[in-house]
Parts: C-alpha cells; sequence; structure tokens
C-alpha cells in the first residue's frame, strides 16, 4: 500500500436547494466511470461498514447534529472496488430507542494520489452547512477517497447523497474530458 | 491581452463563452425545452445541463480556436439575484411612497440598511405596518441544482488548467456583456427575465437597484401565462407570446401594478390566469388578444419604473438587458418613451440578451483585469446574490 497520505475534510453538506420548484429530487446513486475506479454509492444497501482505514475514529472537527455515530462492525482498511454501504446505527448517546443514525459511506479508488486530492480539494470546498444536520466527511488514503454523509433525517441525508455523488460523478467526468491520458494508464497495484 | 472562459447555467440554458479584450470568441449555446404547459425543474434542469457541459466546453474551445494554455481565468456564475429578507422587502415597500430625492440618498449607502435603522415619515407608517404581518416574501431566482453542475465543471477545470477562478453575479453578466456590445457608456438598466425585474443605474462603484419587482419577474409571468394557454417553451415561450401578440387586437383590461419604482406582476398573472378560460371560453377575447393585453400592460409597468428611474438619474441612455430584452415591442415602447425625453436606447439580440457564457466571461474578464479572484473556499453558489453586492472596482 502506498504510504498513507491523509486529508481530512469535514462539514456539513448542503443539499441545493433552488428558488422555483423546490429542493433537488434525489438522482440516486450514479455508477463512475471505470476509470475512476467503478465506484458505486447506494444509500440504501446495507453492505457492511464504510469506515475508512487510516482514521483512528476519533472525531474529526467539524459540526454534527447530535453524537458522532459509531459504525458497527468498522473495518480498520480500506475498501477495494468502491463498495459502498449504508447502515443504520444507534446514536452514540446510548438512547438508541429515541434516534437513528443513518449513514452513506463510499471508497473511490483514483489513479493516483493527484486525482484524489484534486477530488477530495472541490468536494470539500463545496461542502456546506445545511441546518448541521447532515455531517460529511472526506478523507484521502494514498490514492483512495473516502466518502462518509451521517444524518439522522433520511431525507436530507438522501438528498445529500445524492448531490454529492452528482458533483463526484460531474468532477470525475471533467477530468476525464480534460485528461483523458490519465485515465487510460494503468494503475499499479490494483489490477487496472 | 486576457483570455476569459465563462460558464453560465443558473436556468434552463447553459452556455460556454470565450472573450478576449472585448472580442467575444465563442459563444455556444443550450436551451433545455420542456413539453407546453409546463415549466423546467431544477433536477432535470441539473441533468440536462450535466450532460452536454463538456461538449460545449470543447465546442466553445475549438470555436474560439484556443487551447487551455491560451485561457487566463475562469469565470463561473456564482449567483443570480436574489430573494429579499424581510428588512429588504420592507424598505422596497417603503421606498415606492418616498420622495425619490430620499430613496436616491439612501441608495448610495448600500446595501439597504436594516430594517431597525431606518426612520420612516408618518405618512409611510400604514404601509410599514402592512408589511409587518406574515406575508409571503418573494422569493428570488437562482436554482441550485443547475448552479451548483456548472460552478462544478468551473472549478473543476479551473484546478486542473491551474487557472484563477471567478464568480459572477450573473446581473453584472448581463450589464457588461450590453455595455460591451452596444456601447453605453452609462445608462439606465432595465434588466427583464425569467427570473428578475430590475432597473439599475451605476453609481459610486455598484450597480444600483432602483426600482425591482416586489415578488415574480416578467419573464416569470409571461412563461406561467404561456402555460395556461399551452404556448409552446420552443424556442422559449415568451418568444411564442410575442409572435401571438402581434396577432392580437383587442386590450383586455389588466391590473397594473406599479408601486413607485416598483412593480408587482404576481396579481396580474393570478387574475389573467383566472379569466383567460372564462373569456376564451365566451369568446370575447382570442388567446392572440390575451398575448396582446398582458404585454401591453407589463411592459407599460416597465416603461414607467424606467423613465422615472431616468429622470431621477438625469440619464440620457437606457439599456435593455435579460431574455425579455429580445422583445421587440418592449423595446418599441421604450424606445418611444427615450424619443419623447431625448435619450438613446440601446439593446443587444438573442445572442446576448438570452443567458449566454460570454457574459459570464465579460464579466469576468473586466473583473479578472481589476484583480478580482475567488479562492476555492469561496467557491460556492449562492441563490441570493444581489446586484449591488458587487463592489464594481473596474468602474470610475
Amino acid at each position: 500500500m502506498a504510504a498513507a497520505s491523509e486529508r481530512v475534510g469535514v462539514g456539513a453538506m448542503q443539499a441545493p436547494g433552488d428558488g422555483a420548484g423546490g429542493a433537488d429530487g434525489a438522482d440516486g446513486a450514479q455508477i463512475l466511470d471505470d476509470g475512476a475506479g467503478g465506484a458505486t454509492g447506494s444509500a440504501g444497501s446495507s453492505s457492511g461498514p464504510g469506515n475508512p482505514g487510516g482514521r483512528d475514529g476519533t472525531a474529526t472537527s467539524g459540526t454534527v447534529a447530535g453524537e458522532a455515530p459509531q459504525v458497527e462492525g468498522a473495518s480498520p482498511a480500506p475498501r477495494q472496488g468502491g463498495e459502498a454501504s449504508a447502515s443504520a446505527s444507534a446514536s452514540a448517546s446510548g438512547d438508541a430507542s429515541e434516534k437513528q443514525v443513518l449513514e452513506f459511506a463510499l471508497t473511490v479508488p483514483f489513479l493516483c494520489y493527484v486525482d484524489a486530492e484534486l477530488t477530495y480539494q472541490y468536494l470539500t470546498s463545496s461542502a456546506e452547512c445545511y441546518h448541521e444536520a447532515v455531517h460529511t466527511e472526506l478523507t484521502v488514503i494514498g490514492s483512495d477517497l473516502f466518502i462518509r454523509l451521517t444524518a439522522e433525517d433520511p431525507v436530507l441525508l438522501q438528498i445529500s447523497t445524492a448531490s454529492l455523488l452528482n458533483q463526484l460523478s460531474m468532477v470525475v467526468q471533467t477530468m476525464q474530458h480534460l485528461v483523458p491520458a490519465i485515465f487510460s494508464r494503468p494503475r499499479p497495484g490494483k489490477g487496472g | 491581452m486576457p483570455a476569459v472562459l465563462g460558464f453560465e447555467g443558473s436556468a434552463n440554458k447553459i452556455g460556454v463563452g470565450v472573450v478576449r479584450d472585448g472580442a467575444v470568441l465563442a459563444n455556444p449555446r443550450r436551451t433545455y425545452v420542456t413539453p407546453p404547459g409546463t415549466g423546467f425543474l431544477p433536477g432535470d434542469t441539473a441533468r440536462h445541463h450535466r450532460a452536454v457541459i463538456l461538449d460545449l466546453l470543447q465546442e466553445a474551445l475549438t470555436e474560439a480556436g484556443l487551447t487551455s494554455q491560451d485561457i487566463d481565468c475562469i469565470a463561473y456564475t456564482k449567483g443570480i439575484a436574489g430573494r429579499l429578507t424581510i428588512e429588504e422587502h420592507t424598505w422596497s415597500l417603503a421606498r415606492s411612497e418616498w420622495p425619490a430625492a430620499l430613496c436616491y440618498h439612501h441608495y448610495t449607502t448600500t446595501p439597504a440598511p436594516p430594517f431597525t435603522s431606518l426612520t420612516f415619515p408618518s405618512s409611510v407608517f400604514p404601509s410599514v405596518c402592512r408589511i409587518l404581518t406574515p406575508i409571503s416574501i418573494p422569493l428570488g431566482p437562482g436554482m441550485g441544482a443547475p448552479l451548483v453542475s456548472v460552478a462544478v465543471v468551473a472549478r473543476t477545470v479551473a484546478q486542473l488548467w491551474n487557472k484563477p477562478l471567478l464568480g459572477v453575479n450573473h446581473c453584472i453578466g448581463h450589464i457588461e456583456m450590453g455595455r460591451l456590445i452596444t456601447g453605453a457608456t452609462s445608462p439606465t438598466v432595465l434588466y427583464v427575465s425569467g427570473g428578475n425585474t430590475q432597473v439599475i443605474a451605476y453609481s459610486e462603484h455598484r450597480y444600483r437597484i432602483f426600482g425591482e419587482t416586489i415578488d415574480i419577474a416578467v419573464g416569470n409571468c409571461l412563461d406561467r401565462f404561456a402555460r395556461v394557454l399551452k404556448i409552446s417553451n420552443d424556442p422559449s415561450p415568451g418568444y411564442n407570446i410575442e409572435q401571438m401578440a402581434k396577432r392580437g387586437k383587442k386590450l383586455v383590461e389588466l391590473p397594473y401594478t406599479v408601486k413607485g419604482m416598483d412593480v408587482s406582476f404576481s396579481g396580474i398573472l393570478s387574475f389573467i390566469e383566472d379569466v383567460a378560460q372564462r373569456m376564451l371560453a365566451t369568446g370575447e377575447c382570442t388567446p392572440e388578444d390575451l398575448c396582446f393585453s398582458l404585454q401591453e400592460t407589463v411592459f407599460a409597468m416597465l416603461v414607467e419604473i424606467t423613465e422615472r428611474a431616468m429622470a431621477h438619474c438625469g440619464s440620457q441612455e437606457a439599456l435593455i438587458v435579460g431574455g425579455v430584452g429580445c422583445n421587440l415591442r418592449l423595446q418599441e415602447m421604450m424606445e418611444t418613451m427615450c424619443q419623447e425625453r431625448g435619450a438613446r436606447l440601446f439593446a443587444t439580440d438573442e445572442r446576448f440578451c438570452i443567458d449566454n457564457g460570454a457574459m459570464i466571461a465579460q464579466a469576468g474578464w473586466e473583473m479578472f483585469r481589476a484583480g478580482h479572484r475567488t479562492p476555492l473556499s469561496d467557491s460556492g453558489i449562492t441563490q441570493r446574490f444581489r446586484t449591488d453586492e458587487v463592489e464594481v472596482t473596474w468602474r470610475d
């Protein structure tokens, strides 16, 4: 594994509202082009955790609604292949019967650290507070970008997830369009 | 000789333009057209923009004969006009009853002072008290999802090409393009589109809003009326209303709502939506008559507030910008008013009236030369970006 260069960005994601027709409807997860690693995101799957390695589970800076959720079965190693997961976990406050914190987690493998870093910078700069209700965490480890959204409100989480995935897809498409040579290189150690 | 690449996609038009030293090198555009009787929704519009923007980018570069190395700056629409806060809405209503001289004095200190700091003459109090009851605050335009879709690409391009980024106010884009194309020096600007209706004049490094709609934009009024009659949205509902209006013969009396320096269109829209079907069913008038009547009424309102602003400023130039500015009847009515005042009217054609990328590039070009830059951390979008929020440092 490449030397772990880790960047963590935390913020609250804003769902892009609009002045005319209400909030943007969730488009659902988009399947990214294989040149970006074929990452797939789905807010509805319950497969496994998405807690990326490289973070030791300590809380990072930023705002969050309520306690930072502990993801059940969190794996210390980053996932391969961009498997997305979403799981409901009890609030760390202990009163599990009252609040459920929903989570969407996604690993996006890039061809190199530069691409992951560029995407990270973009997504970090666009993350804005949305009533402090959706907590977004972004981490770059090596050439992988880890994304984690948590919220108690499933609707807000769905909207934010769709928005983020749309933006992620657009960033990757733009990179592919403008620098196609990068995406045609075989990825060392990734079976590309 | 800086060359600026501009991205625009705040509504249903998406454009990418290239401008260098006052020359428009490229300006391709696509329009998202919905079926008759419907409008465009943010999610669908954003999806359309995402599907075509990269092709438009390539088209613009090819048309301009430039590569990424030739581009000096990336500009994008950061926001478009915006909603009035309760304080600003109160101010705008109060303004309609103030003497024009007082209005001008306060508008040299922009933005408008907070509500609590205003002292109203006693004659204004009744309207102020009315406003303090819960009302629906006019919501400004600016569709978040399409704006974000375009901003994503602009920011990514800027990072990949290592070029500075500039967030541009949509309205200022219209104004700067209008000034470039027409050569107007310091006009009173009538900015009319589907999302905005403002009368603007430049003063002390800001584009000051002298008058505006207190609810919906004039273009929105026309577009929504077009839905009532199921008029086609291709190429645009406003254009089709204009063509139908040319065949209208009967003037139907409609509510005429001018409040001092401001206008209101929601009432006339409600009225005409209510009576249209009845009048058409009884044969009192034709759809062409309704189109004609609506245009005549709303355009007369716009001419009135523009003339009022010109009289106050002593302006000898008027400039129409925005998609509704393509309307030849509006241009004709404005021309008549200007002639009576001994003033000149400036207007552009559909290439630059309607939202386009080159107008963002042109405003970006001015801002770039004046030293403006938008850091990545501040490169989001906003659905509330008032015209007078921007310090116009590129003009004296």
